[in-house]
């Protein structure tokens, strides 16, 4: 755990601010004030192990990128270490948490000066009999509240496609595809989509429905054509009705990849979500 | 279905009908959104024409008028009677390579275009 014990407070008050204000709250009643406030004095503490804790309980709450990868049962134990990053938590081998150090390289304007800004990145690794899951908690891109001034943001030292890269380099891993259990998930009125994108025989077509309606209940001809074709990136979203708060995520299915844009309010949630389209593929 | 009955209502509005061959193009507009465009191209007449077709039909109550507000991915995000009805912002989805990122943006610096649909109950007591 050197990385989060090294790690400056500015650094791991980063790290903190990539979670609900609603976790940081239940997780430390007793400190008041606003996320800002929170975090900061969460990060002066110290304490790694319960900040550890804490990263790993609530990751599944954050915004994330998931990548579902099958290995077939040929991958046996999480990797010890990931690019830049090491492993802080190691839950029975089943899944580990990763701290990677990462800098956004940043211009900043009026007058032009060269700029960084480092953030400790939360990555969770699961091993699972058939299938290797990865989910990267999507770093805040609007660093507007970091600089005084307007700026130009770079790349990332460190990003998903260099973690990724490793990962697959054994050559154990093949990319999931979802299609199955996204469908039947569709089919099954657990979601419905308002932006989809698809093959069509000599193109590739989008469909952005009016006002967030959703494909199957509003363009049923499209959706029939739908639930044959091959889909590229497309957006469904969850009715309230059905307990989950995991309100809208997008998958690329062919590519074992799902797209949580929003903070979801239940632990577990986005498990479930993963649970449900892999448990129908 | 209520575009037979906007066809035979408009009929008696204009001395010379000008629906006259176009009745099946018609019937295959979506009366709940009627763009210009769509009337334009179903009667193949100007653009002008097509808004005097739609604006005589406001006045003579068989179609309401509406206006819709867009992302700038041209998905309308809202819908109101009028502009002074529409929310004052809008939530929009727009993609970043292939992420999905939601913002709310002021209705005010977003495109808004006009489309009509069938009055139902005016064109059913016209049609009686």
């Amino acid at each position: 755990m050197a990385i989060l014990k090294d790690a400056q407070v500015q650094d791991v008050k980063r790290l903190l601010e990539l979670f609900p204000i609603a976790n940081l709250r239940e997780n430390w009643p007793e400190i008041k004030g606003s996320k800002d406030e929170l975090c900061q004095a969460v990060a002066e503490k110290r304490d790694v192990a319960a900040i550890s804790k804490f990263v790993d309980e609530n990751l599944t709450c954050c915004r994330q990128h998931v990548y579902i990868f099958s290995h077939g049962g040929d991958v046996k134990e999480l990797p010890a270490e990931l690019p830049g990053g090491e492993q802080v938590v190691n839950q029975a081998g089943v899944h580990g948490l990763y701290a990677i150090r990462t800098q956004y390289n940043v211009v900043l304007k009026s007058p032009l000066e060269e700029a960084t800004l480092e953030f400790l990145w939360p990555v969770r690794i699961e091993l699972r009999p058939q299938h290797l899951i990865i989910r990267f908690v999507v770093l805040e891109k609007n660093l507007s509240s970091y600089f005084d001034r307007p700026y130009y943001l770079g790349g990332k030292t460190v990003d998903e496609d260099t973690v990724l890269l490793e990962l697959l380099k054994p050559g154990a891993l093949a990319a999931t595809d979802l299609h199955k259990g996204v469908k039947k998930l569709w089919d099954d009125g657990f979601m419905d989509s308002p932006k989809a994108k698809y093959k069509k025989a000599i193109s590739i077509a989008s469909e952005a429905m009016d006002e967030e309606k959703g494909i199957k209940e509003y363009n049923p001809d499209l959706y029939e054509i739908l639930q044959e074709a091959p889909l590229f990136n497309t957006l469904f979203q969850i009715p309230e009705n059905k307990g989950c708060t995991v309100s809208v995520f997008s998958v690329d299915p062919s590519k074992g990849i799902l797209r949580f844009p929003r903070y979801s309010e239940k632990k577990g949630d986005t498990d479930f979500v993963i649970a449900e389209i892999l448990g129908n593929n | 279905m209520l575009l037979p009955r906007f066809l035979e209502i408009i009929s008696k509005i204009f001395p010379t009908n000008p629906l006259a061959g176009h009745e099946e193009a018609l019937s295959k507009l979506n009366p709940d959104k009627i763009y210009v465009e769509n009337v334009r191209s179903a009667l193949d007449v100007s653009y002008q024409s097509a808004v005097r077709l739609c604006e005589t039909a406001v006045r003579q109550g068989l179609f309401e008028r509406g206006v819709e507000v867009h992302c700038p991915d041209g998905v309308v995000g809202a819908t109101a009677a009028d502009e002074a009805h529409l929310p004052p912002t809008v939530h929009c989805w727009q993609q970043d390579g292939e992420e999905f990122e939601e913002v709310d943006l002021p209705t005010d610096t977003l495109r808004k275009t006009t489309f009509y649909r069938l009055n139902d109950k005016s064109a059913s007591v016209l049609y009686r």
